[in-house]
């Protein structure tokens, strides 16, 4: 299931911003067993990610909006200070109607999962990316 | 033209003036004076009597050329009176004994002799009696014009009476006019008061709506965090190696459980605490 989707795409340098140690590293291994990822990084604290984002140049975010330094909407306000073409995929626990819809305010923020991540959601958000 | 007949034209043109006078008369007291004072152009007597009942009102007015004199209640009639005002028949006797001691002496009545007739007018008796004597003598044929003088007066007289009632009636009307005004004002209070109550309460349950909307809020997405970890972690589990696994992801399942179980408690606590805070029940 995996192989024909592997040859599909393109590979990305992506940033895993997630407070939660596990769930950067639940993430991480869900990108490495889907091949999706050239490059992985990820980060506990979000400002952090903010400095390496021209450096490191990555193609796409994971990122968690509940966290303690500065959440995930100061994280993508700040993003338009930093010279990136990054596109931001939200993951998180929050269910709440009002948070998707806040999300499609942001151009940059292509998609909106719920935590857990599966493989599943995996293949979901690269049929995303790739149609962007 | 007769003696006769000057005498009944100057009695007339008397009565047209009196009557006109009698037409002026705002109430009771110049009615009185009015009677008073021309009553004496119109007929002769020593003494002019006339008593009006209304139901059990009774009021008695008594002539004589030095004053008028106004009194109430039934224990102003004379014996006559009474008799008059059962058996209604007109009379006109020599006085055997005199009865007006209180309004005139009679060493200066020579030869009484007592006129009485009885008169209704719809709710109204009235009794007229005159005195005669030989220095003022009343003849039979004043008796038309007493009757016109009668007339007269006694519907002036229920004209003021009614005046008075209506003055009367009006008055109370506008006492009880106020007295609805101020209760609608304190209804008006009562019901803002109210309607500030309901405010306040509806204020007061959207706000605690508003709070049990946000625990619940919170508590959906902290219960979840650990929990989308847990979950997460399972969904992996296959990809894992046995050192991984046994490792940190081990310790990363046990705290994320604890952290699971910590939220719980919490949440248990605050609703309880907002329960208590809220009343409810």
């Amino acid at each position: 299931m995996i192989g024909p989707l592997e040859k599909a795409i393109q590979k990305l340098d992506i940033f895993l911003v997630d407070d939660q140690k596990i769930t950067n590293f639940i993430n991480k291994k869900l990108v490495s067993v889907t091949g999706i990822g050239k490059k992985v990084y990820d980060f506990v604290n979000p400002l952090n990610a903010l400095k390496e984002l021209e450096e490191k140049k990555p193609q796409l975010i994971l990122l968690d909006l509940n966290m303690p330094e500065i959440d995930g909407w100061e994280f993508l306000e700040q993003m338009e200070n930093y010279n990136t073409d990054a596109k931001v995929i939200i993951v998180t626990s929050s269910t709440s109607r009002l948070d998707v819809q806040k999300a499609k305010n942001y151009k940059r923020v292509i998609h909106y999962l719920t935590k857990p991540l599966s493989t599943g959601s995996i293949e979901e958000l690269i049929q995303v990316y790739s149609a962007k | 033209m007769d003696l006769s007949t000057a005498k009944y034209r100057i009695t007339y043109e008397a009565f047209s003036k009196f009557s006109a006078s009698i037409s002026k008369a705002k109430n009771l007291d110049q009615l009185i004076a009015i009677v008073h004072k021309k009553s004496k152009y119109l007929f002769d007597s020593k003494l002019f009597r006339t008593i009006v009942c209304k139901e059990d009102i009774v009021h008695s007015f008594t002539f004589i050329p030095e004053q008028a004199v106004q009194q109430e209640g039934a224990d102003t009639l004379y014996p006559y009176e009474r008799k008059l005002l059962i058996d209604r028949i007109p009379f006109c006797n020599t006085l055997d004994t005199f009865l007006f001691d209180e309004f005139l002496s009679c060493d200066r009545v020579i030869n009484p002799r007592l006129w009485g007739w009885h008169f209704q007018y719809n709710d109204l008796q009235v009794c007229v009696s005159v005195l005669s004597d030989d220095t003022k003598r009343f003849v039979s044929n004043d008796i038309e014009i007493l009757h016109l003088v009668v007339d007269t007066v006694i519907t002036k007289f229920q004209e003021i009476q009614f005046k008075s009632e209506l003055k009367h009636k009006n008055k109370n009307l506008q006492e009880a006019l106020l007295l609805i005004e101020k209760k609608n004002e304190q209804i008006n209070q009562i019901v803002d008061n109210q309607k500030a109550i309901i405010e306040a309460r509806t204020k007061e349950i959207r706000g605690k709506n508003d709070k049990l909307l946000e625990i619940s809020k919170m508590n959906a997405h902290n219960v979840r965090e650990p929990l989308s970890r847990i979950l997460g972690i399972v969904d992996i589990i296959d990809h894992l190696s046995t050192e991984e696994l046994h490792g940190e992801v081990l310790d990363y399942l046990k705290d994320s459980a604890q952290d699971l179980d910590l939220t719980l408690k919490q949440i248990i606590a605050m609703s309880a605490a907002e329960i208590d805070k809220f009343g409810l029940e």
